[in-house]
């Protein structure tokens, strides 16, 4: 069964739908910025920093229509957990940007913030801490690998072709 | 060459001698053993291997290694047992299929979930696509062609095992059971077509020993199906499928062991014990690395040997472990302590570490000093800075989008949390005094550790093959996570499974994009479909290295030699690009002379490889371009910057092998001919035609098929003026300039999109 993380779920309702908003939205626009970079841009702070907000602002308007969703769901538990989880691109972002003790403040903090809501079940405290870093690891892996399995969607694309052309020729009819 | 009937005839007979030996060890393993049906594969498949490098290695070593003692020794070994099952044991037999027909539509039935499904449909397209590549495709990674191949391809030749010239490389004197399962195909159809394909089995093997491995602990048999499949679609494991590197076969050999292991711990029974012990002698005869995993798995053997078994035991138990470990490595080290005094030649293993003693770099640079600059381990550098090194380690996952490493986005981002859950709990079971969890998972920092301390940081992209195995470690802690997630968040289990399946696919598209080793059709298959091929050699074109170059002269030389008894050829490079294999043909069917002992003939071709005015390095007797060129007996076929290829004139004149030039010069350099056809009719019937140009192979083609009358002389870059002088003939032509000393004058100039051409006629001043 799903743990209930935030207890009281309708107090805070803002607090908890605006922190997830700037999270998600802060972490969709380092998403698109680690995509549509090159990887000297990602190094050039004054650039690349403009660059972000750019995205930045893209981030943020995606990540409004999901925690309205989520708002007018009542479904305060899954948002609460987004905040965490934002935390971790937070943490690559400043990371890629050479900052040494902010990121770890920010994870601290992060850390804090799941066990104020954890659910009293220690297992269940783990099992979503797991799941957490699963997800921001996995995450954070393909926003920092999505072009290089999607660049070779041409190559793939004659591979498939000369599949085809060979199945077409080897059949006897 | 052989038709396609016959090809299919040996491809079926190839399959059914193979399922004879699985099955054997299979029926063998479930009906006396009554092994679960993951157990029965992974053990039929081991011992499956076992049997075929156990008698390749002892036919090899007897100097007896042919194709049809070879498979009546199989065949022997594996009908006598079934035979002897099924006289014997024949209820126990009957006993195992009925269970099998009971328990098989009821499991089969319960892994078959969409994500299973697709991930096998995706399964289904991989394979095709491998086996088309292996068809197609010639043997590709660099270490295939320069140490992995060429030993086996000379077992073949000679029925026996020998050691080739270690001054040349060092890696021949590398244990070899990982290449012996190259080398069963290869005999089988005296051909490199299928070899690789070989660690693709090895792959879907180990795909079976993932899914074993996660079943032991207890992980649903739906996800650990899944996990298995998952190992597949590992960018890594992708990469290393088509190739003949060895690394996926001795990681997948570490996981067998692992499982052997693993079983002797829950059982104690001592035929777990006999396998682990096989699995040592199996991996330590492929890769020295192997040494690791040994060592790794010795705590978990003398534990519960000293906790069941007593001292006396436990002794005679390891000594039987010990003994069944030897047969299959055991003659790689006492051949090279023979041959070098070193048992594990090039390192010598001692208290203070590995350390290599490399006779190749010994003999071919003598006194070569080299600079002292000072490279960080891994280890250092992540001790210096834990974090960033950490952070870039994962995030970079050194070797992406290659054979050499990528561990993938299923490992980092879901595996390597679950391992990091996995060994958080086995610490706190070991507080506990429950050390198996432990000993188990405490594999993962040992692999990563002994890594780090031995690679330096700048060859980590290079080397993250070496330990494949923590890929293994990394889904079964998935399967443990999945199993853990699915009691606390039943919902995240779909998202999770999802991630996975997408980022399987995006591995396989991914993998058309690999150049080390390239797995692109479109020209092969274009080729095939339009009759214009010529040699697989023809596709390293798309290769990276050098291979695009020198392919110039490996390309015509299997394709004259491939219907014949093929030629001894004479080869010479620079040291750095002396890769032999490609010279034996894509049908082994030519002989390299310069590993051959007192050779009886002269060569019957030379190829010779020229980079960055390199000094040639020669194997054997020296024998230079000029030697060849003065000679007068051999004729140049072709010739780059980087290359030329000799062949014998007489073998040119037997009508075959004439009749082959002529379409490989047409098929290879049909823009060039259609440009000298427009000129041809312009071109007097004079007595020779000299040019080092790369015009000269379509002007040869056009004199073979009779359209110029005018001899054409393929001759080493400026050798025209000398070549010309030794002939002593009248008339004469050359391409682009005129002969110096003679009477010249332009005799027509062919304009080309790129260059123009001037062809003039020299005669002898009166």
């Amino acid at each position: 069964m799903t743990a209930p993380i935030a207890q009281n779920a309708d107090t805070q309702r803002v607090s908890r739908l605006i922190v997830p908003w700037f999270g998600l939205g802060a972490s969709a626009g380092f998403l698109l910025w680690i995509i549509l970079s090159s990887p000297g841009e990602l190094q050039q702070v004054p650039v690349g920093l403009r660059r972000y907000l750019f995205f930045l602002s893209l981030g943020l308007a995606a990540s409004g229509v999901v925690c309205a969703v989520l708002w007018f769901r009542r479904a305060w538990h899954v948002a609460a957990r987004l905040n965490y989880l934002s935390c971790i691109f937070y943490f690559g972002f400043l990371k890629v940007l050479g900052w040494k003790f902010i990121p770890w403040a920010l994870v601290a903090v992060s850390v804090a913030g799941f066990f104020r809501h954890a659910d009293p079940s220690i297992e269940n405290r783990w099992s979503l801490l797991l799941l957490h870093a699963m997800g921001s690891l996995a995450g954070l892996y393909m926003a920092f690998h999505l072009g290089d399995f999607l660049r070779p969607w041409g190559a793939f694309a004659q591979v498939a072709g000369s599949l085809w052309l060979l199945i077409v020729n080897l059949l006897p009819f | 060459m052989r038709c396609g009937a016959h090809i299919e005839l040996d491809m079926l007979v190839f399959i059914a001698v193979n399922l004879l030996i699985f099955m054997s060890w299979k029926i063998c393993i479930s009906a006396l053993r009554g092994s679960s049906p993951g157990e029965s594969i992974v053990y039929a498949g081991f011992l499956t291997a076992t049997q075929i490098v156990s008698t390749e290695l002892l036919l090899g070593m007897a100097g007896t290694l042919s194709l049809s003692l070879l498979l009546a020794l199989n065949i022997g070994l594996s009908g006598g047992l079934l035979a002897w099952l099924l006289l014997a044991r024949r209820a126990s037999v009957i006993a195992h299929f009925d269970g099998v027909g009971r328990v098989f539509p009821s499991s089969y039935k319960s892994v078959l979930t969409p994500a299973n499904v697709t991930l096998m449909v995706l399964g289904i397209f991989l394979t095709f696509w491998f086996c088309t590549a292996a068809y197609f495709l010639p043997p590709r990674g660099i270490d295939d062609l320069v140490s992995h191949l060429p030993p086996i391809y000379q077992y073949v030749q000679d029925h026996r095992i020998s050691l080739l010239p270690i001054k040349l490389r060092d890696s021949f004197a590398m244990p070899q059971n990982g290449e012996l399962l190259f080398l069963w195909p290869m005999i089988f159809f005296h051909a490199d077509t299928f070899i690789d394909l070989v660690q693709y089995v090895v792959a879907i093997f180990g795909m079976f020993v993932v899914f074993a491995l996660a079943r032991r602990f207890s992980v649903q048999r739906n996800d650990a199906v899944f996990i298995g499949l998952l190992f597949l679609y590992t960018p890594l494991v992708l990469g290393q499928a088509g190739s003949n590197y060895v690394d996926l076969t001795v990681g997948v050999c570490y996981l067998a062991l692992l499982y052997a292991v693993v079983r002797f711990w829950q059982t104690g029974a001592m035929f777990h014990l006999i396998m682990a012990g096989l699995a040592t002698g199996f991996g330590l005869g492929i890769k020295y690395n192997m040494v690791v995993a040994v060592i790794a798995v010795q705590p978990l053997i003398i534990a519960r040997l000293w906790r069941n078994a007593g001292p006396g035991g436990a002794i005679w138990r390891y000594g039987c472990y010990f003994v069944f470990s030897l047969p299959l490595c055991i003659f790689w080290f006492i051949r090279n302590f023979l041959a070098t005094g070193y048992p594990l030649y090039p390192y010598w293993l001692d208290l203070h570490g590995l350390h290599v003693v490399s006779w190749s770099m010994f003999v071919n640079f003598p006194g070569k000093v080299i600079p002292a600059v000072r490279v960080h381990t891994a280890l250092e550098d992540l001790l210096h800075d834990p974090v960033g090194f950490s952070l870039s380690y994962m995030f970079q996952d050194p070797g992406l989008g290659s054979f050499h490493g990528g561990f993938g986005a299923v490992f980092w981002g879901l595996g390597f949390p679950a391992l990091i859950f996995c060994i958080y709990k086995a610490a706190r079971a070991d507080v506990r005094r429950d050390f198996f969890p432990l000993l188990f998972w405490g594999h993962v920092p040992l692999t990563f550790f002994v890594y780090f301390l031995q690679i330096h940081s700048p060859r980590l992209d290079l080397n993250q093959r070496l330990i494949l195995v923590v890929i293994g470690f990394g889904l079964l802690a998935l399967g443990i996570a999945l199993q853990k997630l699915r009691e606390a968040f039943p919902k995240a289990v779909p998202v999770i499974r999802s991630f996975c399946i997408a980022a399987s696919m995006l591995a396989v598209v991914q993998l058309a994009g690999y150049v080390w080793p390239s797995f692109q059709l479109k020209q092969p298959v274009a080729d095939y479909i339009n009759d214009t091929r010529t040699s697989e050699y023809k596709y390293f074109a798309q290769s990276p290295w050098e291979l695009p170059l020198l392919r110039a002269a490996w390309e015509p030389l299997d394709f004259l030699t491939r219907p014949g008894s093929g030629w001894s050829v004479y080869t010479a490079a620079p040291w750095s690009l002396s890769w032999t294999a490609p010279v034996f043909g894509s049908r082994i069917q030519n002989r390299v002379w310069n590993f051959q002992h007192e050779p009886e003939n002269d060569p019957d071709a030379f190829i010779f490889h020229r980079m960055n005015d390199l000094d040639l390095y020669y194997v054997g007797k020296r024998i230079t371009p000029v030697n060849v060129w003065s000679d007068g007996r051999y004729e140049l076929v072709t010739q780059t910057q980087a290359t030329q290829f000799w062949v014998k004139s007489s073998l040119l004149r037997e009508p075959e092998t004439g009749q082959r030039l002529v379409t490989w010069y047409a098929r290879t350099f049909g823009p060039d001919i259609g440009a000298l056809r427009l000129v041809a009719d312009r071109l007097p019937d004079y007595d020779v035609l000299l040019t080092a140009s790369p015009w000269g192979h379509g002007l040869k083609y056009l004199f073979l098929t009779g359209t110029i009358k005018t001899p054409v002389h393929l001759v080493p870059p400026g050798k025209v003026g000398t070549e010309a002088r030794q002939l002593k003939t009248g008339k004469i032509i050359t391409l682009e300039k005129p002969l110096a000393g003679y009477e010249s004058k332009l005799l027509v100039r062919l304009k080309t999109a790129n260059e123009t051409v001037a062809f003039y006629e020299n005669r002898v001043r009166r």
